[in-house]
């Protein structure tokens, strides 16, 4: 279970305005919400807390330490602190139960403080998540419609990734998300739900299930225009992201008869973007596969131990239920979608 | 020989179906791909198995010499040391 409170009305006011203004609202506990409510919900309870008393200051020693631009993070031993400009992230665990406290800087510049509320939202929500083991994955989940085998495609931004999803839906593949999934692992005994994470064993031979978490499509101008999508881009509700580069659409807007809420993946492609006219594809040893993860998956690494076992074994799992490829995405995913899609269905059926 | 034991408890090793397998270790947070051979002497060095012990695996699984499997079996165990996962003697 997840839940959130606030210290005081203007601050929950703020955070439901921000939800509902900005194209992330698809990260909202709504959405989370109906994640949990599915049968395999995890037993595990997190909270995140607001708060608006002094913050602590960050530990001058620690396990281990990020910095990155204007972000701090330490972790001591289970507890980790994030620095996002002047706010502040702690999550900690006690008696087996994690809170996630927050500190909102008090920026008088608004805009800039209503993307930091975003931003750090963002963040505190992945650290919850993971506490009820729930790990995101910066992934798009399609279905192919007639074997009905789910594929997730990897790639970070800029990575072809919305431009190959969308070509897909419109040659009829159901979409879980774009962006992000979320990934579940069937824990081994879901009544226990005080023991610490690291002793909670997942269930033997249970698949890792993707669910649609942030399901936008984010696409340049080119990529609307060859997905004809470009229509989208004038419309009032259009919004684009803060390098005013890429246009955000929901997936339930564009595509509401392809959604589906959940998959089991057997593929998963590691896409790119070439100068190539043509796309190609190589099979990725799994080793090599669970490699490329970990490079892509910081917070498998960056976590407290208890959290990074449990997310380095879903990822294990991942890679066991999973064929993986690299997928170089050449200049006909733009003007001959249906040659990539061969490609594809051809690796899937093999 | 002396006992060859793991670093510390924070390395994760995960193993595939084809055999090799990666290890994470959360306190460096280096990681590391090992193939078929090197997982099997990750596992026996987590069960405090010996040098000899582990060669003997090697051969029944292996068509190799007995000496060829000890060379094998040190030969990772050093790899195992550059990546400083195993504990200093």
């Amino acid at each position: 279970m997840l839940g959130a409170s606030f210290p005081d009305a203007q601050l929950a006011i703020r955070f439901k305005r921000f939800w509902s203004w900005n194209c992330f609202a698809e990260i909202t506990l709504d959405k989370a919400k109906k994640v949990l409510e599915s049968p395999r919900v995890s037993s595990r309870f997190c909270n995140i807390v607001f708060r608006s008393d002094a913050k602590p200051l960050l530990p001058t020693s620690s396990d281990y330490t990020l910095e990155v631009e204007t972000m701090q993070y330490r972790v001591c031993g289970s507890r980790c602190f994030l620095a996002i400009n002047e706010s502040l992230i702690v999550a900690e665990e006690n008696n087996g139960e994690s809170q996630i406290k927050v500190w909102l800087s008090t920026q008088p510049n608004a805009d800039s403080q209503i993307n930091q509320v975003g931003l750090v939202f963002s963040f505190a929500m992945e650290f919850a998540l993971r506490r009820i083991n729930l790990f995101p994955l910066h992934s798009a989940a399609v279905i192919e419609p007639q074997s009905q085998t789910a594929s997730l495609i990897l790639g970070s931004s800029g990575s072809g990734k919305s431009t190959l999803t969308a070509q897909l839906a419109r040659l009829g593949w159901s979409v879980v998300g774009d962006d992000t999934v979320l990934l579940q692992g069937g824990e081994a005994n879901q009544n226990d739900a005080h023991a610490p994470t690291a002793n909670r064993p997942f269930a033997e031979n249970a698949k890792i299930e993707a669910h649609g978490f942030r399901r936008f499509l984010a696409l340049t101008p080119t990529s609307l225009a060859a997905c004809g999508l470009s229509d989208y881009a004038g419309g009032e509700e259009s919004v684009w992201t803060n390098d005013n580069l890429k246009l955000m659409l929901h997936t339930s807007r564009l595509f509401p008869e392809r959604e589906v809420t959940r998959c089991t993946s057997e593929n998963l492609f590691f896409a790119d973007i070439t100068n190539r006219e043509t796309t190609s594809i190589r099979l990725v040893a799994r080793g090599e596969a669970m490699m490329r993860l970990l490079d892509y998956c910081l917070w498998a690494r960056a976590e407290t131990a208890s959290v990074a076992q449990s997310y380095i074994k879903v990822l294990s799992a991942l890679v066991n239920q999973s064929r993986t490829a690299k997928l170089d995405l050449g200049r006909d995913v733009l003007h001959a979608p249906e040659k990539v899609e061969a490609l594809l269905k051809d690796f899937i059926s093999t | 020989m002396s006992h060859i034991s793991i670093a510390h408890q924070n390395i994760v090793a995960t193993e595939f179906q084809d055999g090799d397998g990666v290890l994470v270790d959360l306190n460096t947070k280096h990681y590391f791909q090992l193939n078929e051979t090197a997982m099997l002497v990750w596992r026996a060095l987590e069960q405090g198995q010996s040098v000899d012990d582990i060669a003997r695996q090697l051969c029944a699984r292996y068509e190799v010499t007995p000496e060829h499997a000890v060379e094998s079996v040190n030969r990772t165990i050093e790899l195992l040391r550059s990546y400083k996962v195993l504990a200093s003697n």
